[in-house]
């Protein structure tokens, strides 16, 4: 049995707000240090998971909310890609 | 804390009955209706009061299913369908927030079992042809 899935923040990529963007909030990252502008993680949720940028970070009153940049094309098409040309053994 | 009013982002629109309703998958369940409109609620409000709702897309003009699915739903590997006419039927209203082809479906209370009766109205989930998949 594999080892489960666990995306870096959870989001559905389909709530968008005036941005147009997906959002969420930090605190339901299970790392929230991970969760800075610019970086790749994985989103979504365990049973579909996509790539994302962090596009910002924005104090609420709510909480600090997390807009994200889904990247194009399934997680497993990177991983592909990477074999092919060797970068995950270089 | 209080939530942002979803009033200012509201469009003037009413969509026809048979407009084909798609909720997003991944899955399509009462576990994820939960969470995502408590999110929601959780930064909105609507009509002052905190606002439990799910991201729906509707096709409304220059919008069918394939383009929502190749679209909006593009990242989801499943999705489900109903109609605007049966999810009003039944109680839930539509609201045509930020940029078509985006509404919110409003919950009452977004709490379990009123999201097993949402899904209730919709078809079983079907795969996304238009989610490309790693070989």
């Amino acid at each position: 049995m594999g080892v489960p899935i666990e995306v870096d923040i959870p989001c559905d990529p389909t709530q968008i707000d005036h941005t147009g963007m997906p959002w969420t909030f930090l605190d339901e990252a299970a790392h929230p240090e991970r969760i800075l502008e610019g970086a790749i993680i994985v989103t979504g949720d365990a049973e579909d998971p996509v790539f994302a940028r962090v596009a910002s970070l924005t104090e609420r009153p709510t909480g600090v909310k997390v807009h994200l940049e889904i990247l194009p094309g399934d997680p497993l098409e990177y991983v592909e890609a990477m074999r092919r040309s060797h970068l995950l053994t270089a | 804390m209080t939530g942002e009013p979803i009033e200012s982002y509201l469009r003037s629109e009413e969509p026809p009955d048979d407009a084909v309703v798609v909720v997003r998958g991944g899955p399509v369940s009462p576990e994820k209706i939960v969470e995502h409109a408590h999110r929601q609620a959780r930064e909105y409000t609507y009509r002052n009061v905190p606002m439990y709702s799910i991201s729906v897309s509707l096709t409304v003009p220059g919008w069918d299913l394939s383009a929502l699915l190749a679209g909006p739903l593009s990242s989801r590997s499943t999705f489900a369908v109903s109609t605007a006419g049966v999810v009003r039927a039944a109680g839930f209203e539509l609201l045509p927030t930020y940029e078509a082809p985006h509404y919110d479906l409003l919950l009452a209370t977004g709490e379990y079992r009123e999201a097993e009766a949402l899904l209730g109205l919709f078809g079983s989930p079907e795969p996304n042809p238009y989610k490309r998949r790693g070989r």
